[in-house]
């Protein structure tokens, strides 16, 4: 992969590269740097790099809701619930009436998924037209605080999902899924530690649309799987992986038996693949 | 949509600054690779080699960074070892190297006088790495410079595997002040940089008080000192990870819901279940 940055002129991935190395508890301030060295290509970047959602205030519901480059115009944001953009917007974008109800039905269902499985949080769900169908980005937010070692926490998912229709009532669906991860730690024993991170991952499906299983329910099921996928890969693999770097560079122990190491990756693989079988299983 | 505020040109000075903040931020072993992205990013001229190579300066003597010898060894850059900008002092043998910062080689400079070597430095840094070789992975290093107040002691590993998306460091730093009343105070920091389809880091910064030492083999007592204290932050971090994954995880996101069935997507009976709750 050391070619492949080397090589490349291409500003854009010479950007998305630095953004893989800088830390990830700072997307905000790097991403703003880069937006400095190449203004020429805001629109892009600003699209292609998955910053912490931000939330507001629905004024007409009083529902938060969460902002992103898909519900902005402007410097306004349309909220999901009141359809409605703040700072107001004479001539705003917005999806057309059919559309719209889709976005509703889609908030709905979203909502009542968020607190199946985060129990709290900020979830919004914004759509609009593609030549070829529609496509709709689905965003959750969860902050966490107090805890034994984590004093702040937050976890934000991104799900943006392209819809193409096809003949014999089916579509397929293009789903790519971000989730950004943060945790923050102030404790005299660890002094002050940020376990942070991205992950990106990308699935593809045809389905059936009929009346029961819409294309809400299509989308939905996919992104719930996927964010499954991901919370275990985060967990059990990409955390689990630093700790593992930390103690490749200081042994746990004292240099002794050396088949330890190797055993302890074996085991760790054992246990994922074996996580990966049992998901039913409850979190107790 | 429209475009952004942010579309106005940065000055080149602002753009050498902001350069620079993502080449002293590069993770471990990486600097190499940031560059090459920095440089397609700012104007052709701007990061000659000359900035360059004061900026690779400043990254290695922040991170006490090794540079090889010809011998296979490693020369630990810091500014307590620098003698000039590309001359640093081996604690080990006293000998002066020319170091390249960008390369990381460094030569043996025997035209330029070292600076001898201090017997209590020598005793605490012997200890030291009789420690740090037991404890750490192989590439691991150590250096004790004499400073005005007594002691700096140095204790850095670096594990670089870009091949397989990782790297890490651990650069812990100890002030030893040799008075009536020896006593030690350090710093540790450690780092490390998984980016398979993603981009996830720890970062641990941790500042350990000062405290007093025993009397007698100072060099015993400084060396066993460390070893507690970095025991300490290790034992620490792997109840953080344990927590992380059992209490954090789960208030963000459970893997199954509360009832054990997967959602049911189906808009009428989300409305049935809020009528249902009210």
């Amino acid at each position: 992969m050391e070619a492949a940055t080397s090589s490349s002129k291409d500003p854009i991935s010479c950007a998305l590269s630095i953004m893989r190395r800088m830390p990830p508890n700072k997307i905000e301030h790097n991403l703003s740097g880069l937006l400095n060295l190449i203004p020429e290509h805001t629109d892009e970047l600003l699209q292609r790099v998955d910053q912490p959602l931000e939330e507001a205030i629905d004024a007409e519901t009083g529902r938060a809701y969460l902002l992103c480059d898909y519900n902005r115009d402007g410097d306004s944001y349309r909220s999901p619930w009141s359809n409605t953009y703040d700072p107001p917007l004479e001539d705003g974008f917005l999806p057309s009436p059919k559309l719209r109800d889709l976005e509703i039905e889609a908030n709905q269902l979203f909502d009542a998924y968020r607190e199946l499985y985060f129990e709290g949080g900020t979830s919004s769900v914004y759509l609009w037209e593609l030549d070829t169908g529609f496509a709709g980005c689905f965003l959750i937010k969860k902050k966490v605080s107090g805890h034994e070692f984590v004093a702040d926490g937050a976890w934000d998912s991104i799900h943006v999902v392209d819809v193409s229709e096809k003949a014999d009532s089916k579509a397929n669906y293009k789903l790519t899924t971000t989730v950004m991860l943060s945790m923050d730690v102030h404790k005299a024993q660890v002094g002050d530690s940020n376990l942070s991170g991205s992950l990106t991952r990308m699935a593809d499906k045809i389905a059936t649309v009929d009346a029961t299983q819409t294309h809400v329910a299509n989308i939905g099921a996919m992104i719930e799987d996927m964010e499954t996928d991901i919370r275990t890969y985060l967990d059990s693999l990409y955390i689990q992986k630093t700790r593992e770097i930390v103690s490749s560079i200081r042994k746990l122990r004292k240099a002794g038996p050396h088949q330890a190491e190797p055993f302890t990756m074996n085991l760790n693989a054992a246990v994922l693949k074996h996580g990966a079988n049992r998901k039913i299983d409850s979190e107790s | 949509m429209e475009d952004e505020e942010e579309a106005e040109e940065a000055t080149p000075e602002e753009k050498l600054q902001i350069a620079q903040h993502f080449l002293l931020h590069s993770p471990p072993g990486q600097f190499g690779e940031v560059l090459a992205d920095v440089q397609a990013l700012v104007p052709g001229s701007m990061l000659d080699e000359g900035m360059i190579k004061g900026i690779a300066r400043v990254y290695n003597c922040t991170n006490y960074r090794g540079a090889r010898t010809d011998a296979g060894g490693h020369v630990i850059l810091s500014k307590e070892g620098e003698i000039d900008l590309t001359h640093y002092v081996d604690t080990q043998t006293g000998n002066a190297f020319e170091v390249d910062h960008v390369s990381m080689e460094a030569t043996l400079a025997e035209d330029f006088e070292g600076r001898g070597v201090d017997e209590t430095a020598k005793a605490v840094e012997d200890k030291v790495r009789e420690y740090v070789m037991g404890q750490y992975s192989s590439d691991a290093e150590c250096a004790v410079y004499a400073v005005e107040a007594g002691l700096l002691v140095v204790v850095r590993s670096e594990k670089i595997n870009l091949r397989n998306y990782w790297s890490g460091n651990w650069i812990s730093t100890w002030n030893v002040y040799l008075g009536d009343a020896p006593s030690i105070a350090g710093t540790l920091k450690i780092h490390a940089h998984y980016f398979e389809d993603g981009n996830v880091q720890l970062q641990t910064h941790k500042v350990v008080p000062a405290a007093t030492l025993p009397t007698g083999d100072i060099a015993a007592a400084i060396a066993a000192h460390i070893e507690a204290a970095e025991a300490d932050l290790q034992a620490a971090l792997e109840q953080m990870y344990a927590g992380m994954s059992h209490e954090t995880f789960k208030a963000m996101r459970r893997i199954m819901p509360i009832t054990r069935t997967k959602m049911k997507w189906n808009i009428n009976e989300v409305a049935l279940n809020i009528n249902l709750r009210k």
